[in-house]
C-alpha cells in the first residue's frame, strides 16, 4: 500500500459516499411517500405519514454522516468485484432453473457460477462438489423435510 | 407452587423425543458455528428459519434458542484456543483466555469457561422463569405510546450501543425502518413501495432480507478475505495432547478465584440481557472491564487472568437467556437474533407479547424447560468433545460456502416456491456488500425492519387516542420514561462522535 501525505487525506471518501447515498435514498423515499399516498393528520395519520417522516430522518442523518466525512480523513473503499458478481450471478442461475429443470440442476448451476469466483477454477473438484451439495440438498430438503421440491424435472 | 408445577409441565413437552431431538440439533448446529468464525448464529438461524416452518411452533423455537445459547458456548473454544473470537460476544475471551493456553493452560481455560458458561446460564434461566411471568404483568398496563417509546428506545440502544459509528447505526435502522414498510398498509390497504410488483404486497420477507444481508454479503465478503488460506493454529496449543482429564483439571488457587467473577458475570449478563438494545456482547465487555476495575492484581489481566475468562463467559451466556424475557413478554427484540426468533413466532401464528404466557403455556415453559436440557447438553458436547470442534477448523472455506450458498437458495425458495425471492436474495446481497464496504452495519437495519410496522402502528394508535398530541408521549410515566433514557443516549452518541475525533485519527492512520 502506498502511503499517503496526511494532509492530502483531510476527507473520508466512504463517509461522503455513504452519507451521499443516504440523502439520496431519503429524499427520494420522503418525496414519493408525499407524492403517491395520502399524508393525513397528526391525528389521523394517512398511510404517506410515517414514510414521509422516515424518509427526512434518513436523509438528515447521511447529511451528518457526510458532515462528519468532511471533517476527518480516510481511505478508498476497497470493492472485490469477482466475488460479488459470481455469487449473485450463481442466485441468478438457481433462480432461472429451478422452477423448469428442478432442484439439482439449479444446484449445480449455483455452485459452477458462484465457484468462479475463486481462481484458479478447479472443474473436476467443483463438479464433485456440485454433485454432493445437490445430493445433500434432496436428501435434507425434499426426503428429510418433505419440501415439495422436485429433484430433477424430466419433461417441460 | 405454581411455578414448579409450570416448569413440570415445561418438562413435560421438553422431554418429547421430538423436542429433545430438535434441542440437540439445536445446540450441536450453535456449538458448531460458534466455533467456526465467519458464520455467525445471525446468518445461521436466518437459514434455518425456513426449516422450522415445517415444525410445530414450541419444537421451532426450542431449536432456533439452541442455535443461539450454543454459539455462546462455541464461541469461547474458538476464542481460547485460537485466539479466533467465532461470536462477538466470545471476543473478549480472547484477551485472557489465548494467553492461558500460550501458558499450557487451555484446557483449564476451556473447563472454567464451560462451567461460568452452564453457572451464567443456570442464573439467566431462573431470572427468566421468574422473572418473565411479572414482565408479562406490567406489560398488560402499556398503553401504545408506551410501547412505541420502548421501541424508540430499544432502537436507539441497540444501534448507539453496539460497534461502530452510533450516527450509522440510527441511519441504518431509519432505512430499516423504511424497507420495513414496503408492502401493504394493513390500515387502509394501500400499496406502499411495491411498484405494481404482485411479489411485494405481501412486503420483503424477514428470512430473505436477513439471509441476504448476513449471510450471502458475508460469503462475498469473506472470499475476498480467506481465499484458500487454511485457519492456521498452533497445535502445541491444543489441551487433549496428553494427559486430557488433568489438563484441565484447575488448581485450588484457580478454583479460588472463579465463584467471585461467575456470579458477578451472570448478574451483568442478566442485567444487559434483560434490557432492550444490549445483549451478550455488551455484557462481556462490560463485566470484563468491571473485574478488571476492582481486581486487587488488575496488571494480570491481558495476560492469562481466569477472571477474565470466567466472568465475561458468564455473563454472555446469562445475557443469551435473559434477552428472550423482552422478546417473549414485551415482543420487543433485544437484538437481532431476538428479532429473528420473534419473526419465526408471527409466522408460526404467535403473537409474543404479555399474553404469551398464559395463552401459550406449553411453549413458555417448555421452552424454558429446554434451556435446562440444552445446557445440560452443551456440558456434556464442549468438554470431552473439543478435539472434534476444533478439527472442523480445518474444514476449507472453499467447500464451506457453496454450501452456505445453496443452504440459502433452497431454504429461500421453499418458502412460498418463488424463484423471485431467490432474485431478491441475490439483489440484497449486493446491498449488503455493500453496506459493508461503506462500513455500515447491517444488524441495526434488520432491527429496524421487525420493528417498523409495528412502531407505525402503535404510534397511530396513541396519536389517534391522544387526538394528534404529541406530548401524550411525555405525560404517561412508562412513556415518559424511556423517552428520557432515549435521548440521554442520543446526547451520549453525540457527544461520544464529537469529542474523541483526534483519538480516532491516530487509530486510523496506516501502520
Amino acid at each position: 500500500m502506498q502511503r499517503v501525505d496526511p494532509v492530502e487525506r483531510r476527507v473520508d471518501p466512504v463517509e461522503l459516499l455513504g452519507g451521499v447515498l443516504l440523502v439520496a435514498v431519503g429524499l427520494w423515499y420522503a418525496t414519493y411517500a408525499l407524492a403517491e399516498y395520502n399524508y393525513g393528520t397528526a391525528r389521523r395519520m394517512g398511510p404517506g405519514y410515517f414514510p414521509t417522516w422516515v424518509g427526512f430522518i434518513i436523509a438528515s442523518l447521511g447529511g451528518s454522516i457526510v458532515l462528519l466525512g468532511l471533517v476527518r480523513g480516510g481511505d478508498w473503499p476497497r470493492i472485490s468485484l469477482r466475488p460479488l458478481f459470481a455469487i449473485v450471478g450463481g442466485y441468478v442461475g438457481f433462480a432461472s432453473t429451478v422452477e423448469l429443470f428442478g432442484l439439482v440442476p439449479a444446484v449445480f448451476a449455483l455452485v459452477l457460477i458462484a465457484t468462479l469466483s475463486e481462481s484458479p477454477y478447479k472443474v473436476p473438484r467443483t463438479l464433485i462438489l456440485a454433485a454432493c451439495l445437490s445430493a445433500i440438498g434432496v436428501l435434507v430438503f425434499s426426503w428429510g423435510l418433505g419440501i415439495p421440491l422436485i429433484p430433477i424435472r424430466w419433461s417441460f | 407452587m405454581e411455578l414448579l408445577s409450570n416448569l413440570a409441565m415445561g418438562f413435560g413437552v421438553a422431554f418429547t423425543l421430538q423436542n429433545l431431538f430438535w434441542c440437540f440439533i439445536g445446540v450441536f448446529l450453535g456449538t458448531f458455528i460458534g466455533v467456526l468464525p465467519g458464520i455467525g448464529s445471525l446468518a445461521t438461524i436466518s437459514m434455518l428459519l425456513p426449516i422450522t416452518f415445517h415444525l410445530n411452533a414450541t419444537s421451532a423455537i426450542i431449536m432456533l434458542a439452541g442455535i443461539y445459547y450454543g454459539a455462546n458456548y462455541g464461541g469461547s473454544t474458538a476464542s481460547i484456543l485460537l485466539n479466533l473470537p467465532g461470536t462477538p460476544s466470545a471476543a473478549v475471551a480472547c484477551l485472557d483466555g489465548y494467553p492461558m493456553s500460550k501458558q499450557g493452560r487451555g484446557g483449564v481455560a476451556l473447563m472454567i469457561t464451560t462451567l461460568g458458561s452452564f453457572v451464567g446460564s443456570t442464573i439467566g434461566i431462573l431470572i427468566f422463569t421468574g422473572f418473565a411471568p411479572m414482565l408479562a404483568e406490567v406489560g398488560l398496563m402499556f398503553g401504545p405510546a408506551d410501547y412505541f417509546a420502548m421501541m424508540l428506545l430499544g432502537l436507539i440502544a441497540a444501534s448507539t450501543l453496539s460497534s461502530g459509528a452510533p450516527i450509522k447505526g440510527i441511519a441504518m435502522v431509519a432505512c430499516g425502518l423504511a424497507i420495513g414498510l414496503v408492502g401493504t398498509d394493513v390500515q387502509t390497504g394501500q400499496q406502499r413501495f411495491t411498484f405494481g410488483i404482485p411479489q411485494l404486497s405481501d412486503g420483503i420477507g424477514l428470512v430473505v432480507l436477513a439471509m441476504g444481508l448476513f449471510g450471502v454479503a458475508e460469503v462475498i465478503a469473506s472470499i475476498g478475505r480467506v481465499s484458500g488460506n487454511k485457519v492456521q493454529y498452533n497445535s502445541t496449543v491444543l489441551p487433549w495432547r496428553g494427559d486430557f482429564w488433568t489438563a484441565m483439571n484447575p488448581s485450588k488457587e484457580e478454583w479460588k478465584r472463579v465463584p467471585g467473577p461467575m456470579l458477578r458475570g451472570s448478574a451483568f449478563g442478566c442485567f444487559f440481557g434483560t434490557l432492550p438494545g444490549t445483549g451478550a456482547t455488551i455484557a462481556s465487555f462490560m463485566s470484563y472491564a468491571f473485574e478488571k476495575k476492582i481486581s486487587k492484581t488488575p496488571e494480570r489481566f491481558g495476560k492469562g487472568a481466569i477472571e477474565g475468562v470466567t466472568a465475561p463467559e458468564s455473563a454472555n451466556n446469562a445475557a443469551a437467556q435473559t434477552a428472550f424475557i423482552p422478546t417473549l413478554t414485551l415482543g420487543i427484540p433485544g437484538d437481532v437474533v431476538m428479532a429473528l426468533m420473534l419473526g419465526a413466532l408471527i409466522i408460526q401464528g404467535i403473537q409474543p407479547g404479555p399474553r404469551l404466557v398464559t395463552e401459550h403455556p406449553e411453549l413458555f415453559w417448555g421452552l424454558a424447560a429446554s434451556f435446562w436440557i440444552g445446557n445440560a447438553m452443551l456440558v456434556v458436547l464442549n468438554l470431552p468433545l473439543i478435539g472434534l470442534w476444533v478439527a472442523m477448523l480445518r474444514i476449507p472455506y472453499a467447500i464451506l460456502y457453496p454450501a452456505i450458498l445453496m443452504f440459502i437458495a433452497i431454504g429461500v425458495f421453499s418458502i412460498n416456491n418463488s424463484a423471485f425471492d431467490v432474485y431478491v436474495v441475490g439483489i440484497l446481497g449486493i446491498l449488503g456488500y455493500l453496506l459493508m464496504v461503506l462500513r455500515f452495519e447491517p444488524a441495526p437495519l434488520l432491527l429496524g425492519f421487525v420493528l417498523g410496522p409495528l412502531m407505525e402502528e402503535h404510534l397511530r394508535r396513541a396519536m389517534l387516542l391522544s387526538r394528534g398530541d404529541p406530548m401524550v408521549f411525555l405525560q404517561r410515566p412508562i412513556s415518559a420514561a424511556f423517552v428520557t433514557i432515549t435521548v440521554a443516549l442520543l446526547l451520549l452518541a453525540i457527544w461520544s462522535t464529537v469529542k474523541p475525533r483526534k483519538v480516532r485519527n491516530v487509530a486510523q492512520e496506516p501502520v
